[in-house]
């Protein structure tokens, strides 16, 4: 009784009914998620039960459609003479032409089918792939679940920027945002990538980036350089770096009474609004408590592209950790200024590139998955098999040969009919009316 | 030579022919004639050549593909959408009167194009990829299938419906079982366009991106077009769902990829800003 109940369950689990209804459902969540959209239903518990009931009926469903089709496979559908007039299409003629089966293979042939003869059998079948339509397309489609599942719990992905001169190790605390799927492993010195050189070229307010990276090994021995920009990516060691956008990095050096306090480049972020773009950021000088509110002016210059960094200057807003104003102004490239005991400098600057690092075992069992699927999809709907089978009996006594032909498809009905009279009509022909 | 006027004029005079095509598609449903429709084809024709001649201008202007912004994207959709039609009717010319329903559709989405703006934008870095032209095109094709599916099921809609079936002019139109066929087969297609859509912008997204799916708005509503037509296909297999029922499902996914594609860019921050 189990058994029973649970063979039941499973049919119920495979059957088409229930992929009809939970693509409904998945569908209509998916609308209710882009009209409410502060829900975040695409991680709502209801949203997850119900893709994974989904894909336990897909992978049911797969498991059926190559069940079906290993059992039929290069193998013609059994149809019998009495099932002849229940298919789609069905004639009977009587003929005393000795030449008739010869004739009805050769027509056969002629419209692109197969012919399989057996004793008082004649079977035509074409595009017999087609079948594999369906099974391809649920083969797919599981593979890209499986490469979903995949991806959700084993990939690695994390912002960085580089400036130029400098490395990357791919260490958690050096990413700029990181996230990690529960089974993948914590990144820890994976590697070496310097940013070289990143080359800009500025057309009013387009930019084209690109950058020279090397992969270094830890004593700073360079293994392999590519550039890279956007669409050009680099992969190295399983992690892919895309490069998403640029900045400046400003030098700024700052010293107390002589002594040097404060000396890095400063990543400040590029931001764009309507027509302008800005490029700012905030230094902090953890061992002060200084803030310091910093832009870079690439020309402030009124002639030339404002863009380009002709006149370079940094406008800067410098705080102690009072939060008392200690200098507010401009600082150009080369200056320093001098605020009390406090002396700022900005002898240089540098570009960074951001890159969105990324390692995904999944991806391309997604997009392989996909592909498979997709032609599936077009295996199933643009190559539906067609098959004729014809029984024939002579009748001994007066000649002649009785023929029951029958056709069938599974889609399009309309033009396999019309099909199917053409070649009634030729048959009818050559066999004299 | 490629200035914006000859575009715009070249825009209107389609907009112009369309629309006298429309009314002799319909006159041709009202007043039984069989010659109506024939001249509204050809104005048709004529009406889709000034179309491409101002979407060349277009090009030629801007030095890229209609790609970029709306202005430039929706009469590309609607010119696919014709081109669709102008073959199918030569291969089924009693199919013909389809031009009732494809014209509105093409003169309503140039001339909302046309009203919008001229302004060119400069082209996005992550636009230097051939999947681009992949994506684009897969969209054009999807977007023409879909129309044309709608547009079968539209005049299955009206050849069956009991007062007009004795209607001689329509009569004249396929059978309704070939016309069900027709647009089963178009919404098979658009089901696999729309997919070869998705996956070439999923595998552009994660090129330039590193990530295949982002629930983008434009992006999901795209999905939810993608499994509407799928319903369709699973509806029509388990359930046997044929004639009024399938035409009126093709009627709404048509609505659905009209919303999903023309309307969803303006009502949310997406990625696919240039829709806008």
């Amino acid at each position: 009784m189990f058994h029973n109940l649970l063979k039941k369950i499973y049919k119920y689990l495979r059957s088409v009914k229930l992929a009809l209804l939970l693509l409904i459902t998945l569908t209509i969540f998916t609308i209710i998620g882009m009209l409410l959209p502060q829900r975040n239903i695409y991680n709502s518990p209801v949203f997850i039960v119900i893709s994974s009931v989904f894909l336990i009926n897909l992978i049911a469903c797969t498991i059926k459609q190559i069940e079906v089709y290993t059992k039929h496979w290069g193998k013609n559908r059994k149809i019998s003479m009495q099932d002849i007039n229940r298919l789609n299409n069905s004639f009977e003629v009587i003929t005393k032409d000795k030449e008739v089966i010869n004739k009805i293979v050769s027509l056969m042939k002629t419209k692109g089918f197969k012919v399989n003869i057996s004793k008082g059998k004649l079977h035509g079948s074409k595009r017999k792939l087609g079948h594999l339509g369906s099974p391809l397309f649920h083969i797919g489609l599981v593979i890209v679940v499986i490469g979903v599942l995949i991806s959700f719990t084993f990939k690695i992905q994390g912002r960085v920027n580089i400036t130029e001169g400098q490395s990357f190790t791919g260490t958690r605390n050096e990413y700029l945002d990181f996230k990690k799927g529960i089974f993948a492993q914590e990144p820890i010195d994976v590697f070496r990538i310097g940013n070289e050189k990143v080359n800009v070229n500025i057309n009013k307010n387009q930019f084209h980036f690109s950058s020279d990276i090397v992969m270094l090994d830890k004593n700073g021995t360079v293994l392999d350089k590519k550039a890279v920009k956007t669409n050009v990516n680099l992969k190295y060691r399983g992690y892919t770096f895309y490069p998403y956008d640029f900045g400046y990095s400003p030098a700024v050096i700052i010293e107390e009474k002589g002594n040097l306090i404060f000396s890095a480049y400063s990543q400040l972020e590029t931001k764009q609004a309507d027509d302008k773009i800005n490029y700012a950021g905030t230094i902090k000088v953890d061992e002060k408590g200084w803030v310091i509110k910093t832009q870079f002016i690439p020309n402030i210059m009124k002639e030339g592209n404002p863009n380009q960094p002709l006149n370079p200057t940094l406008m800067l807003n410098f705080k102690d950790n009072l939060g008392n104003n200690l200098y507010e102004g401009s600082i150009s490239m080369g200056q320093e200024k001098r605020v009390g005991d406090i002396v700022i400098k900005f002898p240089e600057y540098r570009y960074w590139i951001g890159f969105i690092v990324v390692n995904d075992p999944g991806v391309n069992l997604i997009f392989i998955g996909s592909i498979i699927a997709l032609f599936g999809v077009v295996f199933l709907y643009f190559w539906v098999p067609k098959e004729i089978v014809v029984y024939y009996q002579n009748n001994p006594r007066n000649d002649e040969t009785i023929l029951k032909v029958g056709g069938y498809t599974k889609k399009y009905l309309y033009s396999f009919n019309e099909e199917f009279t053409i070649i009634k009509n030729d048959l009818l022909t050559i066999l004299g009316g | 030579m490629y200035n914006s006027v000859y575009q715009i004029l070249a825009f209107w005079i389609a907009v112009g022919l369309y629309v006298i095509s429309f009314i002799l598609f319909s006159m041709g449903i009202t007043f039984k004639k069989d010659k109506y429709p024939l001249y509204g084809t050809w104005l048709c024709l004529f009406a889709f050549l000034a179309h491409t001649v101002a979407l060349i201008i277009r090009w030629l202007q801007v030095g890229h593909g209609p790609y970029i912004d709306f202005w430039e994207v929706i009469p590309a959709d609607a010119w696919v959408g014709v081109l669709f039609y102008l073959i199918i009717q030569m291969y089924i010319p009693r199919i013909r009167i389809l031009g009732v329903f494809v014209t509105p559709v093409a003169f309503l989405m140039i001339a909302l194009a046309v009203l919008g703006h001229l302004e060119m934008r400069s082209i996005p870095n992550t636009y230097t990829t051939y999947w681009l032209y992949i994506h684009v095109l897969f969209a054009k094709l999807s977007y023409g299938s879909c129309l044309i599916a709608a547009a079968i099921g539209f005049i299955y809609l009206m050849k069956d419906k009991e007062n007009i079936r004795k209607n001689g002019f329509l009569e004249k139109l396929p059978p309704l079982p070939n016309l069900d066929e027709l647009s089963y087969r178009f919404a098979a297609f658009a089901f696999i366009m729309l997919g070869i859509m998705i996956l070439s912008g999923s595998i552009w997204a994660n090129l330039s991106w590193g990530r295949y799916w982002g629930w983008d708005p434009i992006e999901t509503w795209a999905l939810v077009s993608w499994l509407i037509y799928g319903i369709y296909l699973h509806i029509r297999f388990t359930f046997r769902w044929k004639g009024r029922k399938a035409a009126w499902f093709t009627i709404l996914a048509f609505l659905m990829v009209i919303f999903a594609y023309f309307i969803s860019p303006f009502l949310y921050s997406s990625i696919h800003e240039h829709l806008k």
